[in-house]
């Protein structure tokens, strides 16, 4: 019972450490008496397959010419996989031995490696394909009796389990690399804290804030300012979040911050929280999503979209930007090297096309186009 | 072998849902010869403790023991002597005539019926230790060895199985903390396959595809309505998928147009292929929407404190901003254009903004990217 039950340790363990299973599977060999085991798929209507796991006991290019040819013919794919699923089945469970001995899959692809029956299993089933666990014997072990069954039905739900709880295992980590990566697809340096302020995690934008200026920095894993009025606030703002405090609200609170050099910044602050968070109390345990920017208009602006939105031509696309980025006409003027009656101009049109009345209002504009992204 | 196997299997469905635990924790109880079964955790150096899961007991007696009993527990120095995996009984190093004038089953276990109880360490620190342990009503009397023998063959899976689910729930708890975090952002989100299948979208961004007319979920794809952005979409997911490099990592930006007529502005974020190897369902691209306006609420509290405005500063910054020049700012807040020159002097003075075009980028660039 104690080897039984160490190996269905070892099969559970493959669901963190995916490495582990050929060795699982040479277990698993032992244990029903076969001669070699594996993790496979099949699609029965293509007639193609592959191999996920298998215990290296068979001559690897049989393995090969089995999913590149003799798949095709194997005389029990299609039986197999209308087979019911639970249930283990050997080879006369799906066509009389003697046929199968007939078969110019088992005389030259079984035979010549002294392969004499298989028992699969179903792990996982889809429209037209499988996942299987399957076990061969050797002439020399007989054919797969009634214990190799018993021991095969016994094995079979484990498998299935580990197989799915892998599954999900990835689909999480799957989703949280996917968000995390869109987090530092964000111009916005976002950093999610706990109620001691101590670092969880930092999207990119937030690392290179960290890294390229003194706005804010990680003093013993918790964020901090260098001016103690701010880093007092700081402290209190991480806090409140943490308690969920009705005086920060749903909306957060923002806060001011500014560089040594006098650069301005805003921290706005978001409390997290996630249902799921508080029932597992566990050790990623952000209280709130610190948003931190600079307090100036310097995300860039997509041209191309806001010419396209408003029609605008090239020249007047320039000026626009003249205007919004420099100054009023005569300073455009100069530094589009134009004339200050053409600038004019082309500025009556973008008012015109835009609907903006004032330079305020392309300012605006500008503004609402700018791109979340890092760039 | 059969009725073990199924047992094992029972106690690893908990690793996909957690609420199984009660009823696992009677089956392994039932399994070990004891009516009360629990999952706990307790602290060496503080005798205190925490129980993740029980069955079989009262709630009452479980505080009773966390709160008090848990220090006079006669076995507690052998919990953290015996290794990982090996059962201690009472019985296995009192004998039971001395057990039976505790103070501890005087007054925890005799009245609720126990007569012995094992516990097995499943995992050890070196400032605490996570348990699994069995009561044993008098009817099933003392620990023996058979006991001992069936709780070493539990533990190893039980401690597998809370480890596997702690690593789930942990990944589980990250994934709706970054959730958490974009449902915060004013900016619709939205991640889609190569196809534009939309996989997740944040609270702006289902409501935006709820009632702006911007965007639809059409068949479960991202679409604008429009042939011209859609092709373009289409290309954008489809290149991003393929780890494109031609649309460059920054993304595309596009400009759509609401049912009310507002105008809004996509921008599309592909992701690149390196997560992806072997995942079948992973995000090609991020889509980012927001209205092409300066919209929110104005920053008015923290330019205030940034720039120590006062409140009538503050007034005609906000004015200029949304109004119009001077003179439509003394209009709308009845007071004299001179008035309003010498106010927007101060302004520009303590904000270093040369020009009104500057004041609005300072409104912007302290806006917050916040929903509210």
């Amino acid at each position: 019972m104690v080897s039984f039950s160490d190996l269905i340790g070892d099969i559970y363990d493959t669901t963190l450490d995916r490495s582990l299973w050929p060795d699982v599977l040479k277990k698993i060999t032992l244990f029903v008496e076969g001669a070699s085991s594996a993790v496979f798929w099949k699609d029965a209507a293509d007639r193609r397959g592959g191999v996920y796991f298998h215990d290296d006991a068979m001559e690897p290019r049989y393995r090969d010419t089995y999913f590149e040819k003799y798949i095709k013919i194997d005389p029990t794919t299609t039986a197999r996989f209308v087979a019911p699923s639970e249930e283990p089945t050997a080879t006369v469970d799906l066509l009389p031995y003697d046929e199968f001995m007939r078969t110019r899959f088992y005389r030259e692809w079984a035979q010549p490696q002294g392969l004499i029956d298989f028992i699969g299993v179903t792990l996982e089933k889809a429209t037209t394909s499988a996942a299987m666990l399957g076990v061969f014997r050797h002439e020399r072990q007989g054919m797969v009796d009634e214990e190799m069954r018993r021991r095969m039905r016994l094995l079979a739900p484990h498998v299935r389990r580990a197989v799915l709880i892998s599954k999900v295992i990835d689909f999480r980590q799957n989703e949280a690399a996917m968000l995390a990566q869109t987090l530092d697809g964000l111009r916005v340096a976002t950093f999610l804290v706990d109620a001691g302020g101590r670092l969880i995690h930092a999207n990119a934008a937030g690392h290179l804030l960290l890294g390229d200026s003194d706005v804010l920095h990680i003093v013993a894993g918790r964020m901090a300012s260098s001016d103690r009025q701010i880093d007092e606030s700081l402290r209190q703002i991480f806090l409140d979040a943490a308690e969920g405090d009705a005086a920060v609200g749903a909306r957060g609170i923002a806060l001011p911050l500014a560089t040594s050099a006098g650069e301005r910044y805003v921290a706005h602050l978001l409390p997290l929280t996630s249902g799921a968070r508080r029932r597992t109390g566990l050790s990623f345990a952000a209280t709130a999503a610190m948003f931190v920017h600079k307090a100036t208009l310097d995300a860039a602006s997509p041209h191309q979209a806001i010419a396209e939105a408003y029609k605008l031509t090239l020249a007047e696309l320039r000026v626009l930007f003249a205007i919004v980025e420099v100054g009023g006409a005569p300073e455009v003027a100069e530094v589009l090297g134009i004339a200050a009656s053409t600038v004019k101009t082309h500025l009556a049109r973008v008012f015109e096309k835009t609907g903006a009345t004032r330079q305020a209002d392309l300012v605006k504009l500008v503004a609402g186009f700018s791109s979340p992204l890092l760039d | 072998m059969q009725e073990f196997s199924a047992l094992i299997g029972d106690i690893y469905d908990t690793v996909l849902d957690g609420s199984l635990w009660p009823d696992v924790l009677e089956k392994a109880g039932r399994f070990a010869g004891g009516p009360g079964a629990a999952l706990w955790s307790k602290d060496a150096v503080s005798e205190t403790g925490d129980a993740a899961h029980f069955c079989g007991f009262d709630p009452g007696y479980v505080q009773a023991f966390f709160d008090e009993y848990i220090k006079l527990d006669p076995s507690s120095a052998h919990y953290f002597l015996a290794g990982v995996g090996e059962p201690v009984a009472h019985t296995s190093h009192i004998p039971h005539s001395e057990f039976l004038e505790t103070r501890f089953y005087r007054e925890w276990s005799r009245p609720q019926g126990f007569v012995d109880c094992v516990q097995v360490t499943l995992d050890k620190s070196p400032t605490s230790l996570a348990m699994f342990g069995v009561s044993r009503h008098r009817r099933d009397g003392v620990a023996d060895d058979e006991t001992s023998r069936r709780m070493r063959l539990l533990a190893p899976h039980l401690r597998r199985a809370v480890l596997v689910g702690k690593a789930i729930d942990f990944k589980s708890v990250e994934v709706a903390t970054f959730a958490e975090t974009f449902d915060g952002l004013r900016a619709a989100m939205f991640l889609v396959d190569a196809e534009g299948r939309i996989m997740h979208a944040n609270v702006a961004g289902r409501a935006l595809l709820a009632d702006s007319g911007v965007l639809r979920a059409a068949g479960g794809q991202l679409v604008s309505g429009v042939r011209r952005i859609d092709e373009r979409l289409r290309d954008i997911f489809l290149a991003a998928a393929a780890g494109d490099v031609a649309i460059g990592a920054q993304g595309v930006a596009l400009p759509l147009v609401a049912r009310d007529g507002e105008r809004h502005v996509a921008h599309v974020l592909p992701l690149t292929s390196g997560l992806r190897a072997g995942a079948s369902h992973a995000a090609a691209a991020a889509v980012f929407v927001r209205k092409a306006a300066l919209d929110g609420p104005a920053p008015l509290e923290t330019m205030a404190k940034a720039y120590k405005l006062t409140p009538t500063e503050l007034r005609v910054l906000l004015a200029i901003v949304e109004v119009g020049g001077a003179a439509d700012v003394a209009d709308a807040l009845g007071v004299a254009a001179s008035t309003v020159k010498t106010h927007l002097g101060r302004v520009f003075e303590k904000t270093g903004a040369a020009r009104q075009a500057d004041l609005v980028k300072l409104v912007a660039g302290f806006s917050s990217p916040l929903v509210h």
